[in-house]
């Protein structure tokens, strides 16, 4: 159990920067999970933490320590593989004394902590099964047991529910949330499906181009994106983020002065620096409500699509020349080619800087 | 009626008709493209296999100026099976061929897989040095023969090299001393055949899941750990292959000895294959020489057929 | 970094283990005849007065420096060991391409394929008088066809297994859509499937072209003297002339060598696969 502390961290394989100057700092007992899309870093992040890659400038600590030119036999991590790499030449018990047996445990201890972790992992009658022969569900389990017997400081969790189907991958994904919490362990996951790393982890820390993008909290990430990437990376269907005007009060979209949002004072103070007026606004599609066309504050777009997916109707719009998407509730049913109006939950919409693609914060303001 | 039945109809009433004539015309021609294979087996093994049993059972040699199928004219029923009991030349020559594969395959398995390591384990310039390692198995063996005849000549280079640390290194007669002469043929063996261990060894670790030996370094292990815990019992199959292959191949081994040494000095390095042939064509005792061949299938047959079980039966497993 | 130079440096010797018995030969084969046999003191790796005389003398019988004309050059053996390790190898690609795509596919033939396997197990000369009768029966003894058609015989088991690995992982569905666009069960075999693994067809042929070429007991056994291959040409030098002919020996060995390894190397990827009968694959 450790923390872990990344500084200014760089990995470059030759011209190629795989991570790029990265500082992230992981509680000790946190569960974070590290989100992007394939080819943003985040595996190479995790190899430079494990040991497995070497790290081409910066430090890693563990626990202040640093750990940076140790070796990876030595640093101490358990580390979970996508396809969970057990010995299928060997049995489940002789995977679990693996490690033990490596660092020289006398026999009498290697048998009684990996009774004891079979014990905890409910493999206890699988021990002397073949591991070829396990279930999934037992292979993770074993996996994790495994790295777990030999006490390892942080842990490391490589997509390891990639290969599964849907339906399982959830109740996989319950018992690894319950593992975490019985072992104490700081866990670090690596994964390129934000609900998984929504429903999974304390903290989330969001990577795009071998650069972490914010690092925060699932609610803080949803509610407060950092930039454009995170805003359309985080939630399913993902944010609308539309080119805009900023006018007297408020925003006006694809230059229709008739399309003319206003905005509160709190969120219009965001804009304050902007040199020209286009801005980026970005509103969440559970954030959109029906209302009448040309209604006050409202503004008008045509229904292009409707698709229903369980209680939910997700609604193709088009707006100008912008298309965004709205997500009603069962009740409200526009049809296709009906022109609708739409007010914004302004409480929750953000605006961006259309050329760093930052979201632009608010002035602080004393509430109540 | 609907359309697809029509086609039937016109079949003559075959009532499945394309399905069954599409499959027996597959299997007619496959019978037809293997007929060709088994023309050449019966010519080469079922033909010649009775010819050697009858023979085998006679006293029949070319000497004698009859034609082959007149061997009958001096039946011995087994004579010639109990003589095998009692050749002390044969018992040496199978003697011989075992020490060899005894000595011989077990040095080529260790260098073989100590150099798969070394691969494994990365090297620098590897294509290249994996092309030059490779070069001895592609030499002709006859021709791997006559190199070592060249190299282990009384007045070769080898002794010339051992000169230079010993004066008496010119002195040392390889081929003509019993010992001696068995010591280079196991070199010039180990030489040719090191390769062909390393070949298949290293293509057996390259095999090994890459994750499995990171998990093993990141559970602490060395490369000598993952090494002899993970990639060895795991490429367990690769190595009977190998072993069995060159085990099999020991016993066949001919052209390079014939080159080297034909057998000598005196037998000393006479492989089975090797008195065989001195038999066959010094001797002229065909029939006795069909006896030996005959046993030496049937023991050769039963061998193989168990490791074959055992094989398939690990691969059920 | 040390580790990688310490081992880059063991295979080196291993490399050079390897190459110099070989090298011996070919430096061998550019000496004359005063650096083959002198006293061993005065042995040199390199040629000291290299000269293309041996070559000379194989292949047109006389040299300056050799007292002994030959009466048979190396022409024909070389073109003996080419036409029979050719057809040879036709035979053996034709026939066990064709068997291994029947018991591939609809499993007809029974143990052919363990006969074939039990045929190269078995020690040549445990077999060959039988073999040798029937030839000498047939009038194969010292021909050309005689000695391709063994030839292809012994090579079969490889290109059966290792066709036969081929056949087994391509998907059968490939040639029922050809059947189902109205091909014969031929023409989806010979237009669609063939194609498919032609270059594994090749890298085989290529393979056991090595086999054939390589071979010395059989040509030994079924050959006088008018179709007698390099290999057994060579051996047969010293006898021929006066003592050892130690340097000609070596130009024929160096001629018979090359085409094999340059094969070799050039099939590389392949050798695991044709070595093992297409267990194991690389």
């Amino acid at each position: 159990m450790s923390s872990v502390r990344l500084e200014a961290t760089t990995k470059q394989f030759g011209d190629f920067k795989a991570v790029q100057s990265m500082d992230l700092s992981i509680e000790n007992g946190e569960f974070v999970a590290i989100l992007g899309p394939s080819g943003c870093g985040k595996s190479t992040t995790m190899n430079m933490i494990a040991g497995i890659e070497d790290v081409t400038s910066g430090t890693i600590r563990f626990d202040g320590r640093d750990v940076t030119s140790v070796p990876v036999q030595k640093r101490g991590v358990g580390f979970v593989f996508q396809n969970y790499a057990i010995f299928t030449h060997m049995s489940v018990r002789d995977n679990l004394a693996f490690g033990l047996e490596i660092q020289g445990a006398p026999k009498a201890e290697v048998d009684k902590r990996v009774d004891e972790m079979a014990q905890f992992m409910a493999l206890s009658h699988r021990l002397d099964a073949k591991s070829s022969a396990l279930s999934v569900n037992e292979l993770q389990k074993l996996a994790i047991g495994r790295s777990a017997i030999v006490e390892p400081s942080i842990f490391l969790l490589d997509e390891p529910l990639s290969n599964l189907d849907a339906a399982f991958r959830e109740k996989m994904r319950a018992e690894l949330r319950g593992l975490q919490r019985a072992l104490k362990q700081t866990m670090v996951y690596v994964t390129h499906d934000q609900i998984e790393a929504m429903g999974l982890a304390d903290r989330i820390a969001v990577m795009n181009h071998a650069v972490l993008q914010q690092f925060d909290t699932p609610d803080v990430i949803y509610a407060e994106p950092a930039n454009v990437f995170v805003a359309r990376f985080i939630g399913a269907p993902s944010m609308n983020i539309l080119h805009a005007r900023i006018g007297e009060g408020g925003v006006t979209l694809g230059g229709r002065d008739a399309d003319f949002i206003p905005l509160s004072d709190h969120l219009m103070s965001a804009a304050r620096d902007l040199r020209s007026p286009d801005v980026l606004f970005g509103f969440r599609p559970e954030n959109l409500a029906l209302t009448e066309p040309e209604s006050p504050g409202s503004f008008t777009a045509e229904v292009v699509l409707v698709e229903t997916v369980g209680r939910r109707n997700i609604v193709h719009l088009v707006s100008g020349m912008s298309n965004f998407l709205a997500v009603f509730g069962r009740g409200a049913a526009p049809r296709a080619g009906e022109a609708i109006g739409l007010l914004v939950d302004t409480d929750r919409a953000h605006l961006f800087d259309p050329e760093t693609e930052e979201r632009l914060m608010p002035m602080e303001m004393s509430h109540g | 009626m609907t359309d697809t039945a029509l086609p039937s109809e016109k079949h003559s009433g075959a009532a499945n008709a394309p399905a069954d004539g599409l499959a027996e015309s597959r299997q007619s021609l496959a019978k037809r493209l293997i007929l060709p294979t088994q023309i050449l087996l019966v010519f080469i093994v079922a033909f010649p296999l009775i010819m050697q049993i009858y023979i085998s059972l006679t006293w029949w040699t070319p000497l004698d100026g009859e034609p082959w199928y007149r061997a009958y004219q001096s039946w011995n029923w087994f004579d010639n099976y109990v003589e095998i009991f009692g050749d002390p030349g044969l018992h040496g020559a199978i003697w011989r061929t075992l020490l060899f594969v005894i000595i011989a395959v077990p040095i080529e398995f260790g260098l073989g897989l100590l150099l798969a390591a070394l691969f494994y384990e990365g090297v620098a310039a590897r294509p290249i040095f994996y092309s030059l390692i490779l070069m001895p198995m592609m030499i002709v063996p006859a021709v791997a023969g006559y190199i070592f005849f060249l190299i282990f000549q009384q007045t070769g280079p080898l002794n010339a090299f051992l000169g230079l640390f010993w004066e008496g290194a010119y002195d040392v007669n390889w081929l003509n001393d019993v010992n001696r002469a068995f010591f280079a043929v196991v070199v010039a063996d180990v030489w040719q055949w090191t390769p062909l261990m390393f070949l298949i060894l290293f293509a057996g670790l390259m095999s090994v899941p890459q994750d499995q030996m990171r998990a093993a370094t990141i559970l602490g292990a060395n490369w000598r750990q993952r090494f002899w815990r993970i990639a060895l019992p795991r490429i367990k199959a690769v190595i009977f292959i190998a072993l069995g292959l060159r085990v099999i191949e020991c016993f066949k081994i001919f052209d390079m000895l014939f080159v080297m040494t034909g057998g000598g000095p005196g037998v000393a390095t006479e492989s089975l294959s090797l008195y065989l042939y001195k038999q066959t064509f010094q001797s002229l005792e065909w029939s006795y020489v069909a006896a030996i061949g005959i046993t030496v299938l049937v023991v050769l047959s039963v061998i193989t057929a168990v490791i074959l079980a055992r094989t398939n039966k690990k691969e059920d497993a | 970094m040390l580790g990688l130079l310490l081992r880059t440096f063991a295979v080196a010797v291993f490399a050079a283990l390897a190459l110099l018995p070989i090298s011996w030969m070919a430096t061998m084969a550019f000496k004359p005849p005063a650096e083959w046999t002198s006293a061993a003191s005065d042995l040199t790796f390199f040629p000291q007065n290299p000269t293309l005389g041996n070559f000379v003398y194989v292949f047109t019988g006389e040299a300056p420096d050799q007292i002994v004309s030959l009466d048979r050059t190396v022409w024909w053996p070389l073109f003996a060991s080419l036409l029979t390790s050719i057809l040879g190898t036709l035979i053996a690609v034709v026939c066990g391409t064709a068997a291994a795509y029947g018991v591939s596919r609809e499993k007809v033939g029974g143990s052919i394929g363990l006969s074939l396997l039990q045929l190269r197990i078995f020690p040549p000369l445990a077999v060959m008088i039988p073999v040798m009768i029937m030839c000498a029966f047939l009038g194969m003894i010292d021909t050309w066809w005689g000695l391709s058609l063994i030839y292809g015989i012994v090579t079969l088991p490889f290109s059966f297994w290792l066709m036969k690995a081929y056949f087994d992982e391509l998907p059968r569905e490939i040639e029922e859509a050809a059947i189902v666009e109205g091909c014969s069960p031929f023409e989806a075999f010979y237009q669609i499937t063939l194609p498919i693994v032609s270059s594994a067809v090749a890298s085989t042929a290529l393979f056991i072209f090595i086999l054939n070429w390589s071979d010395y007991l059989i040509a030994l056994l079924l050959t006088r003297s008018d179709w007698t291959t390099i290999p057994v040409y060579m051996n047969a030098l010293a006898s021929a002339a006066s003592g050892q002919l130690y340097g000609a020996k070596a130009a024929l060995g160096l001629i018979a060598a090359i085409p094999p390894i340059i094969l070799g190397i050039s099939i590389q990827r392949f050798l695991v696969r044709g070595l093992t009968f297409g267990a194991l694959k690389q």
